[in-house]
């Protein structure tokens, strides 16, 4: 029997729509729920998703997407990539999958949430395959670390960081709560699908993939690409909104949705991305720059996306521009000097030869982040091992829940208000301004210095707050990823010279 | 800089058969625009200038010398660069804005 | 006097970091609250030279033995730490 062609039967499928007779319309899509307030009723009906894929489609592809990365996992998994592999590249994974694989799932409630709120029923139809995408994600990067569990317990917070209080997964949660859980349908796709799908999910599920290759672990580089390629469909979900959104005169709400989104996507990946790419990931197999992987992805491919719809640039464009430079560098100094408080081992990455590409990528490293280092460096060498951890905690951004850094003597400053007899500080002006839009939604937040000032965290010391945070209860904290083994090229420059 | 390619549009691509076969038929099947093929070593940005990249599938099925479905395309597409438009025998990867020479981000994409 | 704690900003360092001070604590004990946690840590030592302390911006620095209480500052207000 000859089957139809999927355009032929395709917008029958969809047309999901009826008319509610025992409820109103808003009693079906509460407004707070299913956003798009202010739209004509009939434009729903109109939503058209570009990337169309019928169930039949979709289970043959997602089956053959499951054999490819299931079975390179397998054919590699007695070549012994754990003891092969430098260990900062194992901390990648580390870092990766428990600041991922969880949240995955809250994508797929995220899905979920349009399948029954989204007014746009070409919307639900396509939401019901983000959905089942989320699930695949959420299931397979528990299951790809759980091979390492019994070579290294840090992998066990594969599952268990984002029930922890580490300040990491604080950050990650507050972030993915704002953009993923707590928005209406159509907001919600626009700051997620939209801004943080097509945007920046990218530089580390393609951009790392890279790396992933030229390290020997293709298990890795297979299975974030083989992600991605459920995330390059599902992300376009937000475009027709976003269109709607303008035709009908509510561009300045779009852009605004995707400046908050844009700014607090690229605020975390300095974290993910940016740390792994310009110090974890082993010199010799560097594909590019964390800059410069923002500048392929970022600055040209998804701006060219924006600017496609009529949309602009970011208000703060200039600030991002100098940001892309300088925040994860102080992130990573943040990270490693705090590293008792990571659930992964983190390489500082500051060896001779890698300081000479840091500062070839970054003009100025050596004379700005780089002094901070030159003083850990000789603490180290000397013996003063106390003197590498801070004996008190960082100001923490009440935005992003991220360290405030800066570039030392140029950038580094405390941008902080009062609201109602409350102050609360931010890493950047762009943080103070997504509070500031929108106060009612951040300010009841405690961030860990809050609950640390608050009495929450006891005793009221690191040790306290390490407690507090699940380290060494729930699973090990970190230390030096290569075993402090980087140091001896400067050991042996100081006998040299000493 | 003039060797810039404007506006370029079209998709990215897991590096391996499939991707080899695209570049090829994307040469074929946007005959008369540059197509740059961009090899990012995991990756392969096939870019077509102009803002449109039209890919068919049955160009695709004779590069690779098998049947070749469209939805196939899939397994090997981590993302693209332009909107999309997937029909059973053709996708296009398109813009709907006019780029001019440098007034976009070229300098990022050298 | 009581405990209250500021965000210290010692010139050369790369972070914020909380300080924990008392309202009776003068000046030159808030630098030196500071120092602990950046100077030799992330901060080179600098012998001889005298830590002052201002507000984030201020031109001039605070009396060193004027009290946290006396100069007005809030909990978790941002000090800055420089060598003069």
């Amino acid at each position: 029997m000859a089957l139809l062609e999927r355009s032929q039967w395709y917008d029958i499928a969809r047309s999901t729509e009826w008319t509610p007779r025992y409820v109103t319309q808003d009693e079906l899509f509460p407004p707070e729920l299913s956003g798009g307030e202010g739209l004509p009723d009939d434009i729903w009906a109109s939503y058209d998703e570009p990337y169309k894929i019928s169930y039949r489609e979709y289970v043959d592809i997602q089956r053959q997407k499951d054999a490819g990365a299931y079975s390179v996992k397998a054919a590699l998994e007695r070549s012994d990539l754990y003891n092969k592999a430098d260990p900062g590249w194992i901390s990648i994974l580390k870092e990766h999958y428990a600041a991922v694989a969880l949240v995955e799932y809250g994508a797929s409630f995220q899905e979920s949430r349009f399948i029954r709120w989204s007014k746009a029923p070409g919307m639900r139809n396509m939401a019901t395959f983000g959905m089942l995408d989320e699930i695949r994600h959420g299931q397979i990067q528990l299951f790809f670390p759980h091979e390492y569990v019994n070579k290294d317990r840090q992998f066990e917070w594969s599952h268990a960081a984002m029930w922890s209080d580490n300040w990491v997964a604080l950050g990650a949660r507050h972030f993915f709560d704002d953009v993923m859980m707590t928005r209406d349908a159509l907001s919600t796709s626009i700051f997620a699908n939209f801004s943080f799908e097509t945007g920046f999910t990218n530089l580390q599920f393609i951009g790392l993939s890279g790396d992933a290759a030229n390290a020997g672990d293709f298990t890795f580089s297979k299975l974030i690409q083989s992600i991605q390629s459920d995330e390059a469909r599902h992300a376009q979900l937000g475009t027709p909104l976003l269109q709607m959104l303008i035709e009908n005169g509510q561009k300045e709400e779009a852009q605004k949705k995707i400046d908050i989104a844009f700014w607090r996507s690229y605020r975390l990946f300095t974290i993910l991305s940016g740390i792994p790419m310009d110090y974890y990931v082993p010199l010799e197999v560097r594909e590019a720059s964390f800059k410069e992987f923002m500048e392929e992805w970022i600055v040209t491919q998804f701006m060219r996306s924006l600017e496609d719809l009529g949309l602009s640039k970011p208000w703060y464009w200039d600030i991002f521009i100098r940001d892309i430079s300088e925040h994860h560098h102080g992130q990573q100094l943040g990270t490693y000097s705090w590293r008792p408080t990571l659930w992964w081992d983190p390489a500082a990455g500051v060896s001779p030869e890698e300081r000479d590409w840091l500062e070839e990528k970054y003009p100025g490293w050596n004379d700005t982040f780089g002094k901070v280092w030159d003083v850990m460096i000789d603490n180290f060498v000397h013996g003063r091992t106390e003197k590498t951890v801070p004996g008190t905690l960082p100001v923490i951004c009440n935005v992003s829940q991220l360290p405030i850094v800066g570039t030392p003597s140029q950038t580094l400053r405390d941008i902080s208000l009062v609201h109602e007899g409350r102050r609360y500080h931010f890493a950047s002006e762009v943080d103070k301004w997504i509070f500031e839009d929108d106060p009612e939604r951040y300010r009841h937040h405690k961030n860990l210095v809050d609950r640390f000032l608050g009495g929450d965290i006891q005793p009221a010391d690191l040790g306290g707050a390490l407690e507090y945070m699940g380290l060494g209860r729930v699973g090990p904290g970190g230390d030096d990823a290569h075993g402090f083994a980087w140091l001896d090229s400067y050991r042996k420059q100081l006998a040299t010279t000493g | 800089m003039a060797d810039h390619i404007i506006d370029p549009v079209g998709p990215v691509l897991q590096s391996g058969e499939v991707a080899r076969a695209v570049a090829d038929a994307v040469v074929i099947d946007n005959e008369g625009r540059r197509v740059d093929i961009r090899d990012r070593g995991s990756y392969v940005r096939v870019e077509v200038e102009g803002g449109e990249c039209v890919l068919r599938r049955s160009t695709i099925a004779e590069q690779l010398g098998r049947p070749f479905k469209m939805s196939e395309l899939e397994l090997n597409m981590p993302s693209f660069v332009g909107r999309i438009e997937t029909g059973t025998d053709v996708f296009r990867f398109y813009h709907t804005f006019e780029q001019t020479p440098g007034a976009g981000h070229e300098e990022a994409l050298s | 006097m009581a405990l209250i704690p500021l965000a210290a900003h010692v010139d050369g360092d790369f972070v914020l970091k909380l300080v924990q001070v008392d309202t009776d604590h003068t000046m030159d004990e808030v630098a030196a609250a500071a120092a602990v946690n950046a100077v030799g840590i992330h901060v080179p030592e600098q012998p001889g030279r005298t830590m002052r302390v201002r507000k984030q911006g201020a031109a001039a620095p605070y009396e060193r033995t004027d009290t946290v209480e006396k100069v007005g500052l809030t909990p978790t207000e941002c000090v800055e730490i420089y060598f003069e």
